[in-house]
């Protein structure tokens, strides 16, 4: 719409408030809607459209119809309104659980991007599967995993007693094994001493790690996550 | 200081790894970490001593963002007027979770369209006199005009896929006129709209309603063209995906294997048809190289045969002829035509005429194998050669000017030296072994001087005559 009437024309016809799709998440004002690429085409390639200002590294060369769109939402009573998004493909070859992720610019630096990631591991758990972002990764992509991959481990590190082994950190995170070592090996938590390899976990240090990778986001409660994993129609 | 850490092991993702707590099991007091890996070594190095910095790279981003912070330009924005009526405070969240609507597949009532910039501009145009066509109308009809050619083209069957070529306008005046009389506009502005909607379409080679709008081709390089369609599992290059695949595009190309496969056994099966013939051809030739020798040995027995002055013309008919003969077979029979070849069978003739001795088949170089194998053959004719002259199958006659050239001097006569009729000796030059030159004066077969002058030696080259 480059005009504003363009714009109030088309409101006036379309009463849409919200974006196409199922919410499959509600938590306080926050709202998360499912949009299936192939159901909604026009809006897919409208939002990749979109995405691609803000993403140099983007590539529009395939259709939507392969991904499912995860559309974050806060709400209010003129409507639903998009903060950010990710999209993931909806039969993953490589298990990534995210291909594009993007915090529209005005809502930047508020804890929506790290909810992001942290939302789309929440899928991953609830399918069963490890996750993993699309690679190449950009840099501040790179940034935003290590910081969210760092809180997580260490936190559980923190906390649990006895031993455990790297696929066990796996399974409870749904973070790929090598995500995990490739973190723990990054801030020097993997040593081999005696004969094994042991993990680090003294308090001081961990909370040093921790205050080095910033606060988390806002956080996804999953309890309120209401969704069952994408099939295939016939 | 644990050595064995800068050895990398592989690490059992299965295995439970101890947690360990205390600082007292690591070496160092205060630093965590010994240098498991040099990395860490090198930021213990570059960091400050109290801070650790192991989150180095995850702090050091921020503050060049820190120093551009002011050159990015924060945005601004500007409240609407009609902003509480644009967004008006009508939406009530129901206490279940929204479902999305379906799927709107089929092009319904809702019109889809959107007028923009350029048909705005020509509806304004348009209604410069009277206003006599409402936007909303308008964008009514341009939507209607979609469909209905959509529909046109559908029944005709020519709805494709991927965008090709352009896409045809099927729609008519006439259709459209009379499927849209309900909607009550004047006949004189329908065609316009009508002629506006086909002059775009036109412009456009595509509709103009995005959703009718063809995907361009899974093959299009063009990098503006995009969402091109993805076959239904994503492709990627593994051995998995291409089991699963049994169309007629994987038989066709079965079938293009098979073929090939074929032609490639005809090739090898040629080929191998081709070796042996050149392997026969190979041994052939050895035994007759073989036979050659003999004879040559033999020569000085059966010379006294020859010399019947009445044998000449004869022989010389039959060598000519046969020269003649084998040249033409040869020509059929030799890959490669000998351009010395006419020249030799001129020259032997000459030297024949000339010297009035039987012309003897010159010493060969390599390439004439082929011609010499008829002589014997048809002929029974066993050559005049000079026992006394080494006969040296595969070499090539030294050339005097070449010689020259090189600065070789021929060894000069030696005088007083033995030979059978007090004759000079001369040195005969030839290549020998590994391409030396070598000038005899004793031929090594006969054990005897090298007498030049009695030789029938031929060379191919026509400065034979130089020799005499």
């Amino acid at each position: 719409m480059k005009r504003k009437e363009q714009l109030q024309r088309h409101m006036r016809k379309c009463d849409l408030k919200h974006p196409p799709g199922d919410e499959i998440y509600r938590s306080g004002t926050l709202s998360m809607f499912e949009v299936d690429g192939k159901k909604n085409k026009v809006y897919g390639q409208n939002l990749c459209y979109l995405a691609k200002l803000f993403l140099d590294h983007k590539t529009l060369y395939y259709d939507v119809d392969l991904f499912l769109f995860y559309i974050l939402c806060e709400c209010d009573d003129r409507g639903c309104h998009m903060v950010g998004y990710f999209s993931k493909e909806k039969h993953s070859e490589e298990s990534y659980n995210l291909a594009c992720i993007l915090t529209l610019p005005p809502y930047q630096r508020k804890g929506y991007g790290k909810f992001l990631i942290a939302f789309s591991y929440e899928l991953s758990k609830k399918e069963g599967k490890v996750g993993t972002p699309e690679r190449p990764l950009s840099d501040l992509g790179l940034l935003s995993y290590k910081g969210y991959w760092t809180r997580v481990l260490l936190d559980i590190l923190k906390k649990h007693k006895g031993n455990i082994s790297i696929k066990e950190l796996s399974d409870m995170t749904a973070i790929k094994a090598d995500d995990i070592l490739n973190t723990l090996q990054s801030l020097d938590l993997i040593q081999y001493r005696k004969g094994q390899h042991v993990i680090c976990a003294d308090p001081k240090v961990l909370d040093r790690h921790l205050k080095a990778a910033g606060r988390g986001g806002l956080e996804v409660d999953v309890s309120k996550l209401i969704w069952t994993p994408y099939r295939e129609q016939g | 200081m644990s050595r064995l850490s800068f050895r990398p092991r592989p690490l059992d993702i299965h295995k439970k790894l101890p947690i360990v707590k205390s600082v007292k099991d690591f070496e160092d007091d205060d630093t965590p970490t010994t240098s498991a890996t040099r990395s860490s070594q090198l930021l213990r190095l570059s960091a400050a001593d109290s801070d650790f910095n192991v989150g180095n790279n995850i702090e050091v981003a921020p503050t060049p963002a820190k120093k551009l912070a002011s050159e990015i330009p924060t945005p601004q924005f500007v409240v609407v007027d009609t902003y509480e009526r644009d967004y008006s405070r009508t939406f009530a969240q129901p206490t279940s979770y929204l479902r999305g609507r379906g799927a709107r597949a089929e092009l319904g009532e809702f019109v889809e369209y959107d007028l923009d910039n350029e048909d705005e501009d020509w509806l304004q145009q348009f209604n410069r006199e009277k206003k006599t066509l409402s936007p909303d109308r308008f964008e009514n009809l341009l939507f209607k005009f979609e469909v209905l050619d959509h529909k046109a083209r559908e029944r005709a069957g020519v709805i494709t896929p991927t965008f090709g070529a352009q896409v045809p306008v099927l729609l008519q005046l006439d259709a459209a006129a009379e499927a849209l009389q309900a909607q009550g506009i004047k006949h004189v502005v329908f065609q316009s709209a009508y002629s506006y909607w086909k002059e775009k379409r036109e412009r456009w080679q595509k509709p103009i309603l995005r959703r009718l709008q063809p995907p361009p081709p899974v093959n299009d390089t063009n990098p503006y063209n995009v969402f091109r369609p993805r076959e239904k599992a994503h492709r990627l290059h593994t051995r998995r995906m291409q089991r699963r695949e049994n169309n007629v595009q994987s038989f066709e190309k079965l079938r293009q294997v098979r073929r090939n496969l074929e032609q490639a056994k005809v090739i090898l099966e040629a080929l191998i048809k081709r070796e042996e013939r050149k392997r026969d051809a190979m041994e052939t030739e050895v035994s007759l190289q073989r036979l050659q020798m003999k004879y040559k040995h033999e020569t000085e027995l059966v010379e006294d045969s020859f010399d019947v002055p009445g044998g000449f013309p004869a022989f010389s008919n039959k060598f000519g002829s046969s020269e003649e003969e084998f040249m033409d077979s040869d020509d059929v029979a030799n890959f490669r035509p000998r351009p010395t070849s006419t020249p030799r069978a001129s020259a032997a003739a000459q030297n024949f005429r000339d010297s009035g001795h039987p012309v003897v088949v010159p010493a060969g170089v390599p390439k004439q194998e082929f011609r010499r194998r008829f002589i014997p053959n048809t002929n029974r004719w066993l050559h005049k050669m000079d026992p006394l002259e080494p006969l040296l199958l595969f070499t090539k006659p030294l050339i005097p000017e070449k010689l020259a050239a090189a600065h070789i001097v021929p060894p000069s006569r030696v005088p007083g030296a033995k030979s059978s009729g007090g004759a000079a000796v001369e040195f005969h030059g030839r290549i020998g072994r590994g391409g030396r030159i070598i000038f005899d004066r004793w031929n090594p077969l006969s054990h005897s001087p090298i007498n030049f002058g009695n030789s029938y030696h031929l060379p191919p080259k026509p400065q034979a005559s130089m020799y005499n």
